[in-house]
């Protein structure tokens, strides 16, 4: 699992792409977050890796690479 | 999952009331993603069971139905009168219909359309009673925070009626349910029953990403199993009718379904998710009838969690009363 790769795919599922995301950013900070860009990353993570990520999940994250790390460990 | 066959039961007609009062929605990025545009709600005065009502009274009226054949009345909701008496037994007697009716409420809501036919499906045809009522319906739009995007804009009211027929000649109607209640919490409304930690009711809650991975992940595996189950043959079902959840939510069941959109209907744009009443105001609005012939799967999830399916292929034509706004 790449974290490039994840990250595109991350910040494609906002409307209005949004400038200097990092795997470190607090994907709460950004501007466009919303419940439907969250209801959106959970879609893409289960079509592109096949991995169901639970609300209880993504409350407990904060950055991107907390969401890429509870992915690759379900990816296996 | 639960597989039901019940035979000698045809479904007549239905009927669907809304409230007249339209709430508009006014955030594009909200209706792009869930298809809601606006949708009905009650005031204070009107309750589900009167929307129901009206739908049963139209339907009654426009089938030419002798109101003494009616000897099961089923009331699906979870927006009841009362916490008791149960509302069926109130509208047998609003609706004039004989002291041998038997009258059942089922509290349960997007599964509960399937549910009801069920139940009241099998107790016609065990009693080999003539005919029976099928009310179905929700007023959620009581029961959320009107500062919660993520309910208030999605939920609509709607009451429904629904007459089914004890017939010989009736295909075979096929039943298939199941629950999860480990996912009792992903839509609940706390503090609103016996087991109240205060005396506050609180307002609907509903977690959205739960919900959600439910629906695209279970949704499709339990239609394929009903389907495998009866040995169906899914390109050759005519109309899909599904719980309209939301847009996003049905359109990727769909598609891990493999269905094409040309067989699905939708009434979300106009109605929202008006919970138990989705299925038979999807038919009523989108479709108006279904011709004698055709096969048609429904499948209701959520709330419970619960989910349940039902196909058929139907010898009659199925009559849809125009849509009533109270």
């Amino acid at each position: 699992m790449e974290q490039e790769k994840f990250l595109e795919q991350f910040i494609a599922q906002f409307d209005t792409e949004p400038v200097g995301v990092t795997m470190d950013t607090d994907f709460r900070d950004i501007d466009d977050w919303d419940s439907l860009t969250a209801l959106g990353v959970i879609s893409m993570i289960d079509d592109e890796y096949g991995v169901k990520l639970s609300g209880e999940e993504l409350k407990a994250s904060n950055t991107v690479m907390d969401i890429f790390n509870i992915v690759k460990t379900k990816v296996g | 999952m639960s597989f039901i066959t019940v035979e000698n039961i045809s479904i007549v007609g239905m009927a669907t009331a809304v409230p007249t009062q339209t709430s508009i929605n006014n955030n594009e990025k909200f209706i792009a993603t869930t298809g809601v545009a606006e949708k009905r709600v009650t005031d204070k005065t009107i309750c589900t069971s009167d929307l129901c009502l009206e739908a049963a009274e139209r339907l009654i009226n426009d089938l030419n139905i002798d109101k003494t054949d009616i000897e099961v009345l089923i009331f699906v909701s979870q927006t009841p009168d009362y916490k008791l008496p149960v509302t069926s037994t109130i509208l047998q007697h609003k609706l004039g219909l004989s002291q041998a009716c038997l009258c059942l409420d089922i509290p349960l809501g997007c599964s509960g359309y399937v549910y009801g036919l069920t139940t009241i499906s099998s107790l016609m045809s065990t009693g080999k009673i003539k005919k029976g009522l099928l009310l179905v319906g929700d007023t959620i739009s009581k029961e959320v925070d009107v500062n919660d995007q993520s309910t208030e804009p999605l939920f609509g009211d709607a009451g429904t009626a629904t007459l089914l027929s004890y017939d010989e000649n009736a295909n075979p109607m096929l039943f298939g349910l199941g629950s999860d209640g480990e996912g009792y919490e992903s839509i609940i409304i706390h503090n609103s029953g016996a087991r109240c930690s205060d005396n506050e009711t609180e307002k609907l809650f509903l977690n959205g990403i739960d919900v959600f991975n439910f629906g695209t992940n279970k949704v499709p595996k339990i239609v394929n199993q009903f389907i495998d189950n009866f040995g169906l043959d899914k390109d050759s079902i005519d109309h899909f009718v599904f719980h309209q959840a939301n847009k996003f939510m049905n359109d990727k069941i769909y598609k891990k379904l493999g269905i094409s959109v040309d067989k699905t209907s939708s009434s979300l744009k106009h109605f929202g998710n008006t919970s138990s009443a989705t299925i038979p105001l999807t038919i009523v609005t989108e479709l108006g009838h279904i011709q004698k012939g055709n096969s048609m799967l429904f499948c209701g999830f959520g709330v419970g969690l619960s989910w349940g399916t039902f196909y058929t292929k139907i010898n009659n034509d199925i009559f849809c009363s125009k849509l009533i706004e109270v």
